[in-house]
C-alpha cells in the first residue's frame, strides 16, 4: 500500500471536477431560484429528465449536442410550467416539485421500456460522448494545464455559468430586481418590479441548468442512462446552494467541494489501510463539518450586524451603510 | 382559486402514483402491456404476457411468481433469474410471473400480495432472509424459494434456499486477469465490504496472485451503492490511473461505469453475474457467470416433480451454477479485442481449464469468504 500523499494528484482534481459538474450546474440554478424567492426542489427531477432526453435525442438524431440542447429546452419548459402553475393557480411549489420528481423518475423508466425494452439501464454503441476539449495554449502550461485542460464543454460551461450568474445578479439592474423580489416580493412590486417575470426567468434558467447537469451524467461523463441516474445529486445541489449562501461563486466552490470529497473517498481506499466503510464516510463527515462552519459564520455575521446597528444607534449622524434596503436598489 | 390549485396537484400526484404502481403486483400489466407492442422482443417481456392467461385454471399447471429485489434490466443477476423463469415457462407445465419491486421498501408488500394471489410457489430473489423466513412461518402451507443470496442456516420446511458459491469461478477470472495483465497491477470494484461480496473478491485475488505472484491487486468498495454508474466509472478511472489494466467489477449497475471506464481509457474489464462481454465489445475479456437462472429453474422443477424440500443448498462451479462466459461460447473478446491480448487467450484458457479440473478434483482449494478456511488467512487480515 502506498503513501497517503500519493492520492494528491492532478487526477484527483480532474476526477473531482468531473464529479462536481452536474452538482454545480444544478446548484447554480437552485441558487438563482432562491435569490428570486422561489424554492426549487424539483432540481432532481429536472436533472433526470435532462439525462434521459439528452441521450434519447442523441440516439435518434445522431448528434449529442442537439440532444443536450433539447434536454435544456425541456428543462426550461418545465421551469416555465412551474412558473405558470405557481403564478396562475398559486400551486404550492414544494408539493409540485415532489410530484414532479416522482413523476419523472417513473416516466423515464416507462419510456425506456417502451422505446428500448430496457428497464434498468440502456445505451447504444452509436451514441457519441461529448468530446473532451484540448485548449491550445493552456494545455502546455505545466500545472494549470493539468488541472484546467481536457474536459468537455459542459464542464467549462459550468464555470462560465457561475461567473455569468454572478455578474447578472450583482452587477446588472435585472439582477438587483431578482434579489429584491427574493428579499421581499410585495415591496419589490410596490416599486414597479414585475415579480412574475423575474421568478419565471429564474425558474426557466434553473430548469435549463439542472437539465444540462443531467445531460452531463448521461452523455458527458458516461454514455448510458440508468434508472434514477441523478441518484440524489439534485438534492445535493440544493444543499450546495444553501452552503454557498446562494452566491454563484460560493455555490460553485461548494459544489466543487462535494465533488472533491467524492473523488477523495474513491481514491483513499487504494493508498491507505483505512477501512473502506470509514473512507466512504469522508464526504458525509466533511459535509457535517462544513455545515457547522456555515452555521457559525451565520451566527458571527448576525452578531457583527447587531453590533454595527448598535454603534449606528449611538451615532445617528453617520449615514447607514451596508444595509441597502430592497426598495433603494431599484433605481 | 383554491380548488383549481388542489385539483392540479391532485391530478399530478395521481398520475405519478399510477406510474409508481407499475412496480406493484396488481397493475403490473398496465406498464408492461404497451411495451410488448412496440419494443423489440426482449426476453423480459415474456413473463408479463402470460399474466393475462388465467392462472391455476388447468389442474396440471403449477403457478409461481418471482419477486425481484430491484427492477429488471440490471443485465446481471436479476435478468439471469428472469431467464430461468422464461425457461421454466417454456419447458415445464408451469405459469410463472415476474413481480418487480423498486427496492427493499416494497419487498414485503410484494411478497404478501403474491401470497394473496395464491401462487403455488413464491420465489424471493435476494430478499432479506428474516423477512422470507418470517413469512414462511406465518404461512406454513405456502411454498417459498430463494434462488440465491439468502444467508441463514436454519430454514423452515416450506422454504428452499440456494446459495451459489462464486469463489471458485471468481478464482478462474482472477487467473485470467493475472495472466493477461501487462502492468502487473489489476483491480476490482466491489459493491460493498461484506462477506457475500468478498467471496467474489478474495477468490479473484487468489487467482490473480496464483497466476502472477508479484502482481498488485487494488480494490475499491462502493459503500453498497449498486445503482451509481458515475461512481463506478470514477473508481475504475482511479485504478487505471494507478496503473491497473484489468478490473473485475462486482457492483451491479454501478459496474456498468467500470466497463465504460475500460472503454474510455482503452483498458480491460471483467464482467459479473451475466455474460457482459458484449456491453463494451473488445474491452470485456470475460464474465464470471452466476447461474441464478439454473437455481430458479431447479426450484420450479422441484415443485413440478413433487420433490420440493425445504432447506439450504449450496451450489457452485461443480454443479454448473457458476462459471465463465467462455463456457457458454462467448467469443466477443476473441473477435473484437486487440491482437496482442487475443494472442494470449489460448494459453490462458488452457491454464483456466487446468485449474478448473484441479479445483473440481479437490486438489486445489480456493478461499471462500463466507466459510473462511486457513486458505483465506492472507486475505482476511487486511
Amino acid at each position: 500500500m502506498g503513501n497517503f500523499t500519493d492520492i494528491l494528484t492532478f487526477q484527483l482534481l480532474n476526477s473531482g471536477i468531473r464529479l462536481a459538474t452536474p452538482i454545480i450546474l444544478a446548484a447554480l440554478g437552485g441558487a438563482l431560484c432562491n435569490r428570486a424567492g422561489v424554492l426549487n426542489l424539483a432540481l432532481e427531477g429536472k436533472m433526470l429528465l435532462g439525462a434521459f432526453l439528452a441521450i434519447v435525442v442523441a440516439f435518434y438524431v445522431g448528434n449529442t449536442y442537439i440532444g443536450i440542447v433539447i434536454a435544456m429546452m425541456a428543462g426550461g419548459l418545465l421551469g416555465l410550467l412551474f412558473a405558470f402553475l405557481y403564478h396562475r393557480y398559486e400551486v404550492d411549489l414544494i408539493i409540485l416539485a415532489i410530484a414532479l420528481n416522482m413523476l419523472i423518475l417513473e416516466l423515464t423508466v416507462y419510456f425506456m421500456r417502451v422505446l428500448f425494452g430496457q428497464v434498468g439501464s440502456w445505451s447504444d454503441p452509436s451514441i457519441q460522448r461529448v468530446p473532451d476539449i484540448q485548449i491550445p495554449v493552456l494545455k502546455n502550461i505545466p500545472v494549470l494545464g493539468d488541472i484546467l485542460n481536457g474536459y468537455n464543454f459542459i464542464v467549462y460551461f459550468s464555470w462560465f455559468a457561475a461567473i455569468a450568474l454572478y455578474f447578472i445578479l450583482f452587477h446588472t439592474k435585472f439582477g438587483r430586481h431578482v434579489r429584491a423580489v427574493g428579499e421581499n416580493k410585495e415591496a419589490a412590486e410596490t416599486v414597479g418590479i414585475n415579480s412574475r417575470r423575474v421568478q419565471t426567468f429564474a425558474l426557466v434558467i434553473s430548469g435549463m441548468l439542472a437539465a444540462m447537469g443531467g445531460a452531463f451524467l448521461s452523455v458527458g461523463h458516461l454514455k448510458l442512462f440508468t434508472r434514477n441516474m441523478s441518484n440524489g445529486r439534485g438534492w445535493t445541489a440544493i444543499t450546495a446552494a444553501l452552503f454557498g449562501f446562494n452566491h454563484p461563486i460560493a455555490t460553485f466552490f461548494t459544489g466543487l467541494f462535494f465533488g472533491f470529497a467524492d473523488a477523495f473517498a474513491v481514491r483513499i481506499q487504494n493508498v491507505t489501510d483505512l477501512p473502506p466503510n470509514l473512507a466512504q464516510l469522508i464526504p458525509h463527515f466533511t459535509t457535517l463539518v462544513v455545515l457547522v462552519l456555515v452555521a457559525l459564520r451565520e451566527k458571527v455575521g448576525q452578531m457583527l450586524a447587531r453590533r454595527r446597528f448598535q454603534t449606528q444607534l449611538q451615532s445617528p449622524q453617520t449615514s447607514p451603510e451596508g444595509a441597502t434596503s430592497p426598495a433603494s436598489g431599484t433605481d | 382559486m383554491k380548488r383549481h390549485n388542489l385539483l392540479i396537484v391532485f391530478a399530478l400526484l395521481v398520475f405519478a402514483l399510477l406510474l409508481l404502481g407499475c412496480g406493484a403486483p396488481a397493475p403490473a400489466e398496465e406498464g408492461a402491456a404497451p411495451a410488448e407492442e412496440e419494443a423489440a422482443p426482449a426476453e423480459e417481456e415474456a413473463a408479463p404476457a402470460e399474466e393475462e392467461a388465467a392462472p391455476a385454471e388447468e389442474e396440471t399447471v403449477i403457478t409461481c411468481a418471482l419477486i425481484t429485489p430491484n427492477p429488471l434490466g440490471d443485465r446481471s443477476f436479476i435478468d439471469s433469474a428472469a431467464r430461468g423463469i422464461e425457461r421454466a415457462n417454456e419447458e415445464l407445465p408451469v405459469d410463472c410471473d415476474i413481480i418487480e419491486t423498486n427496492g427493499v421498501s416494497e419487498h414485503e408488500a410484494a411478497l404478501r400480495g403474491a401470497i394473496q394471489q395464491g401462487y403455488d410457489l413464491i420465489l424471493g430473489l435476494a430478499i432479506d432472509a428474516d423477512l422470507l423466513i418470517g413469512l414462511a412461518e406465518e404461512y406454513p402451507d405456502q411454498l417459498f424459494g430463494a434462488p440465491s443470496d439468502v444467508f441463514a442456516e436454519e430454514l423452515p420446511d416450506n422454504l428452499a434456499a440456494y446459495q451459489i458459491d462464486v469463489h471458485e469461478s471468481s478464482f478462474l477470472v482472477g487467473l485470467v486477469a493475472g495472466a493477461m495483465t501487462d502492468t502487473g497491477i489489476v483491480g476490482a470494484v466491489v459493491g460493498g465490504d461484506a462477506p457475500a461480496l468478498n467471496q467474489f473478491f478474495y477468490g479473484y485475488k487468489q487467482g490473480v496472485l496464483e497466476a502472477c505472484p508479484d502482481c498488485e491487486v487494488l480494490v475499491s468498495y462502493l459503500g453498497f451503492d449498486f445503482s451509481n454508474p458515475t461512481l463506478g466509472l470514477e473508481s475504475a478511472l482511479a485504478q487505471y490511473e494507478q496503473g491497473a489494466d484489468i478490473i473485475y467489477q462486482v457492483a451491479g449497475r454501478s459496474g456498468e461505469g467500470v466497463l465504460e471506464a475500460a472503454a474510455q481509457t482503452g483498458n480491460f474489464a471483467i464482467g459479473v453475474d451475466s455474460n457482459q462481454d458484449f456491453i463494451q465489445p473488445g474491452h470485456v475479456i470475460v464474465s464470471m457467470i452466476k447461474r441464478v437462472d439454473v437455481t430458479t429453474y431447479l426450484l420450479i422443477e422441484s415443485v413440478v416433480n413433487g420433490t420440493f424440500e425445504g432447506g439450504f443448498t449450496r451450489l457452485g462451479m461443480a454443479d454448473g451454477a457458476a462459471g465463465l462466459s467462455w463456457d457458454e461460447g462467448s467469443t466477443t473478446f476473441e473477435e473484437e479485442g486487440p491482437e496482442d491480448m487475443v494472442a494470449k487467450l489460448p494459453e490462458v484458457q488452457a491454464m483456466v481449464q487446468d485449474y478448473r479440473e484441479r479445483i473440481l478434483n479437490g486438489e486445489y482449494e480456493v478461499c471462500d469468504a463466507l466459510n473462511p478456511t486457513p486458505v483465506c488467512d492472507p486475505f482476511m487480515n487486511e
